[in-house]
């Protein structure tokens, strides 16, 4: 009788888009949805030119969804989800994995957790077992919490303590936020990795680790219909409880400019300027991804050419534009400013390119080279299906839509010079503006 | 007057598999109807210029790489930083267009272009839509061949370059890189990383530039490969139209020190006092890429230090909670690369940790693998095969490889074939050629006086400042 139950959930969604972008480049992407009776959602992303699968599980939780106290659990549980389970051993799931010719891990962000592995499509079944056992029948035992709560104060350690770009942005986000949880990094305070004991595990077990609260993607060399099959034995008899009720802290709207400085052993200063946007699916988004795009890609770019190569003010230059759950940042970055320079200089430099955006519309050139740049960048990742997985999943955790990322194409298409100049003037504002510098020790005690 | 060589991954995974008794192999691991077959086809021009060119049309992409056969490892001795340096200036300037000119036009239709020098090779990359194939040609070729190397561009990447040298002291991982360089290859060019010295930089003249690329970059010491989708039979014109006025010329050979031997274990601490991890870093010079145990090499190197069934993980992290890290890899290069150990801990346990590590390299060199991680090894190598080759740009990377560093022809498609046929004597028998556990650079970033007292007890300790 299990056909008859597949064939009636069969494919609740099937979606094919078909889209021309402003390269000439005709984008195809199949995707197929089945929800579970436990709430599950399973997508389904046929491709069969290799022989392998990318089998991907998305649960809906991240750092902001933490409280001070416990910030970090989300990562750190990342780590005990590998320490075994009723049928697995620990650190068995990597090694069954490998044995079996194929690779796994797992990241946490701020909006969410995934795990993946990447293996021969006949492994399909296997990795469907293994990840349904751990998400019903997790081991969470006092050793086990013991040692990787080590490992992963040695990972604070490497990416935060000892890390320059670390400290630069745990800085930025401590300072923007005051209330919401982004304010926060992923990996925690060292004193909650510290005190985060094996009750709050459970606890965040049960509460996040369910059907109802994960989706499973899958993309590559596989049938859709047998897939269902598999991950309806797997998963169709785990139990979702009673889902949890979201908390949202929403961050007050800045009032004035905030600052910050930072003394690290570093023989050059860093400097980040952030500004408050809004969530992922806001209109401004693409505008603002564009404009990054224009000051600061590619070796014409704007900042690029005046900071970097007229001024030799600094070795590096980056711009990243948050699209999360919730409203981020919008972040320029300068990395090792330079003996001849200093972070109050590259300031200006970045406050006069921003102001002359308020000032000037963009060269339609510019606007056509960031969209070139954009939609060739999103083509060359999707070459495998591992990012494939990747970028339908981070659009499905941040805006409800696994091919959000697509559709955002048509966004970029539409947006104009005019709406460049629009959201300038709207968010790159002395009032909603934080700046934090990374400086040697050293000056400073040079001083009298 | 070509060579064709027609690789269908299909035919050669099933020819192999009757070799393959330990593996669970099954149809769809094999491939069936629906995997692509890679077709590459490789020429050689009159002017000695290879070109390979591979056919992938899943996407409408294409990557072309220049590789020219001259790295750090020719840099003149006062003059490290040389090769990379070239490389650098190459899309600062041609004959026929400026900095901003070239960075305008390939920024312009979204594509790559980079250039950058390693120790043994310089590589010209560039990557964009299929459609945009004639313009990063072009483009490619301009800059390989008449770079004009102005002396404004050269003061700006010689400052550049300086001070990112100068920043690696900020990074413990950096200073342990280049420690562990210096110690490994004395007066060997493999000492210096392919960035240079501050003082190497320092001394180079413009005329030391042109005098590199005149002697170095040459058609019949470069190999050209273009992978994507594109129509091999239509672009042989285009790289014929495009590269044949490249003048052929002799090629010197620079003759280069012998690889020193390391003599005990011979420490350095970097004394750096914010720290509160030290950085470990432990070796000594490994293999050479065509050595003939490189794959028992692979395998082994494999079960002591990759991933995470490795015998480093499974004691440092899985077990001890010691570190977030322990890998070991051979980077194998035409002379014989660094095998390194890289892991960290937190300073109160890193001499606890370097303890463990050198335990580790002990065992497993007096009492070598169990056929049970042999297997293991094996099936990943093998089941990882198809991941490998995945884009367009991992198939050329792989044929690359094989071209370079003059690998037997057939070498790809045998890839499978050699992993299997590795057995336990042979990896045990390399193990002990290979790995030397008494003969160790070791080099630690610390705050030095938190390990000193506990890294004497290994013997002779040298302490430095970054």
């Amino acid at each position: 009788m299990v056909r008859t139950s597949i064939v009636c959930y069969l494919i609740l969604l099937s979606l094919l888009l078909c889209m021309r972008i402003s390269t000439g480049t005709q984008i195809e992407i199949d995707l197929k949805e089945h929800r579970l009776k436990n709430g599950l959602r399973l997508f389904m992303h046929e491709d069969h030119s290799s022989p392998i699968i990318s089998f991907q599980v998305w649960y809906h939780v991240g750092s902001m969804d933490e409280r001070p106290g416990i910030t970090g659990i989300s990562h750190l549980f990342e780590h005990m989800m590998f320490k075994g389970s009723k049928n697995v051993k620990p650190e068995e799931h990597s090694r069954i994995i490998q044995l079996n010719g194929g690779t796994d891990n797992a990241f946490t962000t701020k909006d969410f957790t995934a795990y993946f592995q990447n293996l021969p499509s006949s492994k399909l079944e296997l990795a469907a077992r293994l990840e349904a056992d751990r998400m019903e029948h997790l081991q969470l035992t006092k050793e086990t919490l013991l040692s990787e709560r080590d490992v992963v104060k040695e990972e604070r350690r490497l990416r935060v303590d000892n890390s320059l770009f670390g400290k630069l942005n745990e800085g930025l986000y401590d300072t923007a936020f005051l209330v919401h949880p982004y304010r926060w990094p992923v990996i925690g305070w060292m004193s909650d990795l510290e005190t985060i004991s094996l009750d709050d595990c459970k606890t965040f077990y049960q509460t996040y680790y369910t059907p109802g609260n994960a989706a499973i993607i899958i993309a590559g060399d596989m049938d859709p219909g047998n897939t269902i099959s598999v991950i309806e034995k797997y998963f169709g008899s785990l139990s979702t409880p009673v889902r949890f009720k979201e908390v949202i802290h929403p961050e007050p709207v800045q009032s004035q400019q905030r600052q910050k400085e930072i003394f690290a052993d570093t023989q050059f200063p860093w400097l980040a300027i952030g500004y408050h946007i809004p969530d992922t699916d806001d209109d401004d988004i693409p505008a603002l991804e564009l404009l990054g795009n224009i000051l600061t890609v590619g070796r014409s770019s704007r900042l690029y050419r005046k900071l970097i190569y007229e001024e030799k003010a600094a070795l590096s230059l980056f711009c990243s534009v948050d699209k999360n759950r919730n409203p981020g940042l919008f972040t320029i970055t300068v990395g090792s400013i330079r003996k001849e320079s200093t972070p109050k200089f590259a300031e200006t430099i970045i406050n006069e390119s921003l102001e002359e955006l308020k000032k000037e519309l963009v060269t339609e050139r510019e606007i056509e080279k960031a969209r070139n740049k954009i939609e060739t960048e999103l083509i060359f990742g999707l070459q495998t299906n591992f990012v494939r997985g990747l970028r339908m999943g981070f659009s499905m955790e941040r805006t409800g839509d696994p091919l959000w990322f697509i559709k955002d194409l048509e966004r970029y298409e539409r947006s104009t010079a005019e709406d460049i100049q629009r959201v300038a003037k709207k968010y790159f504002t002395q009032k909603n503006r934080t700046v934090v510098r990374l400086i040697p020790k050293k000056e400073t005690r040079e001083e009298p | 007057m070509f060579k064709f060589i027609k690789v269908f991954i299909r035919n050669y995974i099933i020819a192999f598999i009757s070799f393959l008794p330990l593996l669970t192999f099954d149809k769809n691991l094999l491939g069936n109807d629906t995997l692509i077959p890679i077709q590459y086809k490789k020429t050689i021009q009159d002017n000695g210029l290879r070109v390979i060119m591979v056919e992938h049309h899943e996407f409408p992409v294409v990557a072309v790489e220049l590789l020219v056969k001259a790295g750090s490892v020719h840099d003149s001795q006062g003059k490290e930083g040389l090769a990379n340096l070239v490389a650098q200036l190459l899309r600062e300037g041609t004959h026929a267009k400026d900095s901003l000119e070239i960075a305008e036009e390939i920024d312009f239709i979204g594509g790559t272009l980079n250039a950058y020098g390693e120790y043994d090779s310089t590589s010209i990359t560039a990557t964009a839509l299929a459609k945009h194939f004639p313009l990063i040609l072009n483009l490619i070729s301009e800059v390989t061949r008449f770079p004009s190397f102005q002396p404004k561009e050269l003061e700006f990447h010689r400052g550049k370059t300086v001070t990112s040298i100068l920043r690696e002291k900020d990074n413990k991982m950096s200073i342990a890189a280049r420690n562990f360089s210096e110690m490994l290859y004395g007066i060997h060019p493999y000492a210096h990383p392919p960035i240079g010295t501050v003082e190497g930089l320092k001394s180079i003249t413009r005329n030391d530039i042109e005098e590199f690329h005149r002697n170095h970059f040459l058609p019949n010491n470069a190999i050209l490969t273009i992978v994507g989708d594109i129509n091999t039979t239509e672009i042989v014109a285009a790289v014929k139209e495009t590269f044949s006025t490249w003048k052929k010329e002799n090629i010197t050979e620079t003759p280069l020190p012998p690889i020193p031997r390391i003599d005990g274990y011979t420490i350095r601490i970097i004394n750096k006092p914010d720290l509160t991890q030290t950085e470990i870093h432990v070796g000594h010079p490994g293999i050479n890429r065509t050595d003939p145990d490189y794959f028992s090499t692979l395998l082994f190197s494999y079960i002591l230090g990759k991933g995470p069934t490795s015998r480093l993980y499974t004691k440092l992290r899985a077990e001890k909670g010691l570190t977030y890290s322990a890998t070991s890899l051979f980077d194998a290069r035409n002379l014989q690369g660094p095998f390194l150990i890289r892991t960290y801990s937190k300073n109160e346990s890193a001499i606890q940790t370097l303890r463990l590590v050198l335990d580790e390299l002990q065992k497993i060199t007096s009492k070598g693998i169990t056929n049970e991680e042999l297997d293991s090894a094996k099936s990943y190598y093998v089941g990882h095969f198809p991941l490998s080759i995945e884009t367009s740009s991992q198939i050329a990377s792989r044929i690359i490889e094989q071209e370079f560093y003059g690998l037997p022809e057939g070498y790809l498609e045998k890839y499978l074939v050699n992993i299997q046929s590795v057995s336990i004597e042979d990896v045990n028998r390399t193990i002990k050629r290979v790995l030397d556990p008494r003969n160790l650079v070791i080099v630690l970033v610390s705050k030095a006086e938190d390990i000193q007292a506990d890294a004497k007890a290994l013997g002779e300790v040298e302490v430095k400042e970054p």
